[in-house]
C-alpha cells in the first residue's frame, strides 16, 4: 500500500495523493489517513472500565491484546446511538498507541490530492472542531478529515470540558 | 559528551560486556578465597581483556584505559610475579566499580569520564612484578635520576602536539613521540626528535606501518594479541594522552620515580602503533630495561612472529581455553524479551482457541475430532510450558552479586562474615529476577550491618568469630521461597514496640497488644530504624518499607522471624512468574472481575441483612471481629444497586496490609490463573485497576488492584 502511495507521490511530485478511510458518524462523513488505520472490526462486546474517562467506552480483546475503545460520538459532541449491524470499531495506531474508535459505519478508501484539502472553516468553540484537520469537497460531499492525535489527548478534552 | 557509534554494535557490546562484568565481580570474590587458581586468574584476565577489546572498538577510551591496567595486574598475577593481597583486591574491585560506572554511562549514551588517575596509578603499581617494585625500585631510580630534569621537557611537546592533533595522529608522529620518550628514558640515545626526520631505529618501523596499510590496525592488533596472548593491544585513539597530561604536567618540575614509570607505562601500554606491542609489554613490566633496549626491540618489531618468545607460554594457555568455550557459546541465541512476550501472547491465544475447541469437541460425537482435539490439548500445554521456560533465569543472576556486597561491607564494618548461597540454580521469571535484586541487596546489607555483631562481641557471647549469612532460594509449588538468615544478634520485640511508640507510630496500648510476630513486622514501617547512628550502610529506616512495597508489587509476601541472640530470618515468597497471577474470578452484574488471590482471605455466604451500621459504615461481625462491608457492584458497575436484604450473599474477605474488609459480590466463579495484560496508555493509572485478562471464553475480565479500589472508592463513598 505504501508503495502505491509513493508511486503516486512521484507522479505528482509537489501535490501528493493521500488515501483516507472514510466513516460515517451521525450524518457526516469523516476521513482518517489510511496509514494510521490498522484494521476495521465488527462490533464486539466492549467491557466497560470503572473509573475510566467518560469518552472511553471500555476495552476489547483484539486477538489477545487489550485495546481501549473511544466513544467517538461523545468525543465529537454527538448524541449516543444504538449499535447496529453496520457499527464498526476502527483500530488505529497513533504515537505507538493502539486504540479503537467506534463509528456508525465504514464506507471506503478515497484518494485525495493534498491541494484538495482545505483548512477548517473556523466555527468557533464547537467541540468537534477541535479534532478536525481539514475538510475536502469531493463529488459534492463534504469529507471531514480527523486529527487523531488530538482525539486521544486529554488536554484538549479538559479544555473543552472547562468551557 | 555523547558519542556516535553504530547502535547495533553498541548494543551487542553492552549485552556481552554486561555479562562479563557481572561474572567478573563473582570471580574476583572467588579469587580472594582461592588466590592461586590459575584458571580463575586467566578467566578474570580474559574478562577484562574482552571488555577492553570491545570498548576499544567503540573508542571508549576511558574504559579501555581502566580495563587495560586491570588486565596488566592480572597478567602479573597469573605469571606468579605477585600474590593476591587484600589491598590489591580492594584496588581491583574499585577498578571494577569504575568500569561498571563507565559502563552505565555508556549505556546512557554518554562518553564515560576518565578514571581517577590515582586509581590507575595504584593499578599500575600492582601490575608490576612484586620483586621489581621492591628490589628494582632503586635501580630504576638510578636509571632515571640522571635524565630526570631533562625528560620532562622532551616529553611535553609531543604530548601537546598529540592533543592538538585530536586523535588524528600519523604513525610517524606517534613514533616520534615514542622515540622522544625512549630518548628521555635512555639518556644515551639521540636528542628528542620533534621533527619528522626518522632516526635510525625508526626507519624499519615506518616501513611496516606503510607496508601494512592493506591490513587494518585493528586486525593487526588482533593478530598480535593472539600471538602474544598477553593481549596488550594498543588502545586505538590517541585521545588517551589526555589522562597522561596531568602526570606530565606534574612531572614538570620534579618527576618522581613512580610518576615517571607510570608515564612510561601509559605511553608504552597505549601506543597505538601496531608494531610496538612487545615494547609496550616490556614497557609495562620493566620500564627501565625497555628504555635501554628500545632501539633493539624496535628493530625487531617488524617481524611479529619474533617477539613471541617471552609471552609464548601465556599465549598457548590463553588460546586453548578459548577454543573450548567457543562451541558452547554457539548453542545459545539472544532473543529480545519483547519477542518472547509476543510469543507468550500468541500462545495464550492458542490456549483460548484450544479451550473453545475442547468445548466443541466434547459436544460432537466424532471420535476422530475428539482425538485431534485432545492431541492439540497436550501440545498446547507443552508449548505453553516451554515458552514459559524460555523466560526463566536462574536466581544466580541476583545471588551472584552478593559475595561482593558482603565482602565489601564486612571489610568496611570490620566484621568477619561468611556468606552461604543455597539453591542458586532455582529458576524464575526474568522480570522477577531483576525486580528482586534491589530488595535482596537491602536485606543482605541489613543482615550484615544490623544482624551480625562485631567479632569480639561474638566471641564474648560464645559464638564463632565469623558470622554467617545464608541466602537461599527454593521452589515451593508455584512459588519461590527466598530466605535471608543470619546468626547475629536477632531482634528484641520490646525494643521495636518502644521505638514505634517513641516515633509516634502507635500508642502504648496498641504497641503492647502486638504479638512478637507483629512487632517484628514493624521493621517494615517507614521511618523506623533502631540503629542509633545512621551510616551510609543503613539506618535511615527507609529501606525496609521500600522492600515491603516492592515485594507486594510482585504479588509476594514477606515475613520476619527472629530470636534475640540467635539471629533473624526473613522469608520472602514470590510467585514463579509475574506474567501469570492466581486470581479469584467473581461476577458483578454481567461483568467478570478478577481479585488477586494474594489479597483474598476467605469467602463467606452470609445473610447480610444482619449487617450493622457503625458510624455510617456497614459492618459485619464475623468470629467476633468486625469487618467493614462494601458492595463492589455499586462501585464498579454503573447505575447498580444492591439489595441490603440478601439472605445468601457472597462475601469475599480481602486483606490489605493488616486491615481486612468484606466485599459483597454477585457470583463466585472460581480460582483461575490469568495472564495479566496491561491496560493501554489511555487507561493507565485508572484507579483500582491492575490490568485486564482474557477469560476462557474470549471475554475480558478486569483485574482489581484491591488497595487501589479501597483507597479510591471507600473514600468517595463516605
Amino acid at each position: 500500500m505504501a508503495n502505491v502511495v509513493q508511486a503516486k507521490n512521484a507522479a505528482g511530485s509537489d501535490d501528493p495523493i493521500l488515501q483516507y478511510v472514510t466513516f460515517r458518524l451521525a450524518d457526516e462523513t469523516y476521513g482518517i489517513n489510511v496509514i494510521q488505520v490498522q484494521e476495521v472490526l465488527r462490533y464486539t462486546e466492549i467491557a466497560p472500565v470503572p473509573g475510566a474517562p467518560s469518552y472511553v467506552l471500555g476495552i476489547i480483546n483484539l486477538r489477545g491484546n487489550v485495546v481501549t475503545v473511544i466513544d467517538t460520538r461523545q468525543r465529537f459532541g454527538l448524541m449516543t446511538a444504538e449499535t447496529t449491524d453496520s457499527t464498526r470499531i476502527v483500530i488505529i495506531e497513533v504515537d505507538q498507541q493502539v486504540v479503537g474508535i467506534m463509528v456508525d459505519s465504514v464506507s471506503e478508501v478515497v484518494y485525495l490530492r493534498q491541494s484538495e484539502i482545505e483548512t477548517t472553516p473556523n466555527v468557533g468553540n464547537e467541540e468537534s472542531a477541535k479534532f478536525i484537520q481539514g475538510v475536502c469537497n469531493k463529488n459534492n460531499q463534504l469529507l471531514i478529515l480527523v486529527e487523531l492525535n488530538k482525539l486521544m489527548s486529554d488536554e484538549e478534552w479538559a479544555e473543552v470540558a472547562a468551557l | 559528551m555523547s558519542f556516535e557509534v553504530d547502535q547495533d554494535i553498541l548494543q551487542d557490546f553492552l549485552i556481552e560486556a554486561g555479562e562479563i562484568l557481572e561474572l567478573l565481580s563473582e570471580q574476583l570474590v572467588d579469587l580472594e578465597q582461592s588466590p592461586d587458581d590459575p584458571d580463575l586468574l586467566n578467566a578474570i584476565f580474559r574478562g577484562f581483556h574482552t571488555v577492553k577489546g570491545g570498548a576499544g572498538f567503540l573508542q571508549l577510551t576511558p574504559l579501555v584505559d581502566c580495563c587495560h591496567v586491570a588486565e596488566n595486574v592480572f597478567d602479573t598475577l597469573r605469571k606468579h610475579q605477585r600474590t593476591v593481597t587484600p589491598e590489591l583486591m580492594d584496588t581491583v574491585l574499585s577498578a571494577l566499580d569504575t568500569v561498571n560506572e563507565m559502563f552505565d554511562e555508556v549505556r546512557a549514551g554518554q562518553m564515560p569520564e576518565n578514571a581517577d588517575p590515582e586509581l590507575i596509578l595504584q593499578l599500575e603499581f600492582f601490575a608490576k612484578p612484586e620483586a621489581e617494585t621492591e628490589d628494582a625500585a632503586p635501580e630504576v631510580e638510578a636509571a632515571v635520576s640522571e635524565p630526570e630534569p631533562e625528560p620532562a621537557q622532551p616529553v611535553e611537546p609531543p604530548i601537546s602536539a598529540v592533543q592538538d592533533a585530536e586523535g588524528d595522529i600519523t604513525d610517524a608522529e606517534f613514533e616520534s613521540l615514542l622515540d622522544a620518550l625512549h630518548d628521555g628514558g635512555a639518556p644515551t640515545a639521540a636528542s628528542p626528535v620533534a621533527d619528522s626526520t626518522p632516526a635510525e631505529p625508526k626507519a624499519p618501523l615506518a616501513d611496516t606501518a606503510s607496508g601494512g596499510d592493506d591490513i587494518t590496525e585493528d586486525e593487526f592488533e588482533a593478530l598480535l594479541d593472539q600471538l602474544h596472548g598477553s593481549g596488550k593491544p594498543p588502545a586505538p585513539a590517541v585521545e588517551e594522552s589526555k589522562p597522561e597530561a596531568p602526570v606530565a604536567a606534574g612531572g614538570d618540575d620534579l618527576i618522581t620515580d613512580d610518576e615517571f614509570e607510570a608515564l612510561l607505562d601509559q605511553l608504552h601500554g597505549k601506543s597505538s602503533s601496531p608494531t610496538q606491542p612487545d615494547l609496550s609489554k616490556d614497557g609495562a613490566k620493566k620500564p627501565e630495561k625497555s628504555a635501554e633496549q628500545a632501539p633493539k626491540k624496535v628493530a625487531a618489531a617488524p617481524k611479529p612472529a619474533a617477539p613471541a618468545k617471552p609471552p609464548a607460554p601465556a599465549a598457548e594457555k590463553k588460546v586453548a581455553p578459548k577454543k573450548e568455550t567457543a562451541p558452547a557459546a554457539e548453542t545459545t541465541v539472544r532473543v529480545d524479551t519483547s519477542r518472547l512476550d509476543d510469543i507468550m501472547n500468541m500462545v495464550g491465544e492458542l490456549v483460548l482457541v484450544r479451550n473453545r475447541l475442547v468445548r466443541l469437541g466434547g459436544q460432537s460425537s466424532d471420535s476422530e475430532v475428539a482425538k485431534a482435539v485432545s492431541n492439540l490439548d497436550v501440545v498446547t500445554a507443552d508449548l505453553q510450558t516451554s515458552v514459559m521456560k524460555t523466560r526463566m533465569q536462574p536466581i544466580k543472576k541476583v545471588f551472584g552479586r552478593f559475595p561482593r556486597v558482603v565482602r565489601d561491607l564486612s571489610r568496611k564494618l570490620k566484621k568477619e562474615i561468611n556468606l552461604r548461597l543455597i539453591g542458586e540454580d532455582t529458576d524464575l521469571d526474568k522480570n522477577l529476577v531483576e525486580a528482586l535484586a534491589d530488595p535482596l541487596i537491602h536485606l543482605v546489607r541489613n543482615a550484615v550491618d544490623h544482624g551480625i555483631e562485631n567479632p569480639d562481641d561474638r566471641e564474648q557471647k560464645g559464638k564463632p568469630r565469623v558470622g554467617e549469612v545464608v541466602l537461599s532460594a527454593e521452589q515451593e509449588g508455584d512459588h519461590i521461597l527466598l530466605t535471608i538468615s543470619d546468626d547475629g544478634a536477632g531482634m528484641n520485640p520490646q525494643v521495636l514496640r518502644n521505638k514505634a511508640v517513641e516515633k509516634g507510630r502507635l500508642d502504648q496500648d496498641a504497641a503492647d497488644r502486638l504479638t512478637d510476630q507483629e512487632a517484628f513486622n514493624l521493621i517494615f514501617a517507614a521511618g523506623l530504624s533502631t540503629k542509633e547512628e545512621i551510616s551510609d550502610v543503613s539506618g535511615r529506616g527507609v529501606g525496609m518499607d521500600v522492600v515491603k512495597t516492592k515485594i507486594s508489587q510482585l504479588n509476594g509476601t514477606i515475613n520476619v522471624w527472629s530470636e534475640e541472640g540467635k539471629g533473624s530470618k526473613i522469608i520472602i515468597k514470590v510467585p514463579l512468574t509475574l506474567a501469570i497471577m492466581p486470581t479469584l474470578m467473581v461476577m458483578l452484574g454481567q461483568q467478570t472481575f478478577a481479585l488477586p488471590l494474594v489479597n483474598v482471605n476467605e469467602i463467606f455466604q452470609l445473610d447480610i441483612s444482619r449487617a450493622n451500621i457503625v458510624d455510617g459504615q456497614e459492618v459485619l461481625v464475623i468470629r467476633e471481629k468486625t469487618l467493614p462491608l462494601f458492595y463492589l457492584k455499586e462501585w464498579l458497575v454503573q447505575g447498580s444497586d444492591v439489595s441490603r436484604e440478601l439472605k445468601n450473599a457472597h462475601v469475599v474477605v480481602v486483606s490489605v496490609g493488616t486491615q481486612k474488609v468484606g466485599f459483597v459480590v454477585d457470583q463466585l466463579i472460581g480460582q483461575e490463573e490469568v495472564v495479566i495484560k496491561p491496560l493501554g496508555e489511555m487507561l493507565h493509572g485508572t484507579p483500582g485497576m491492575a490490568g485486564a485478562t482474557i477469560t476462557g471464553d474470549g471475554r475480558i475480565a478486569l483485574i482489581l488492584d484491591i488497595p487501589g479500589v479501597l483507597k479510591h472508592y471507600a473514600k468517595s463513598a463516605r
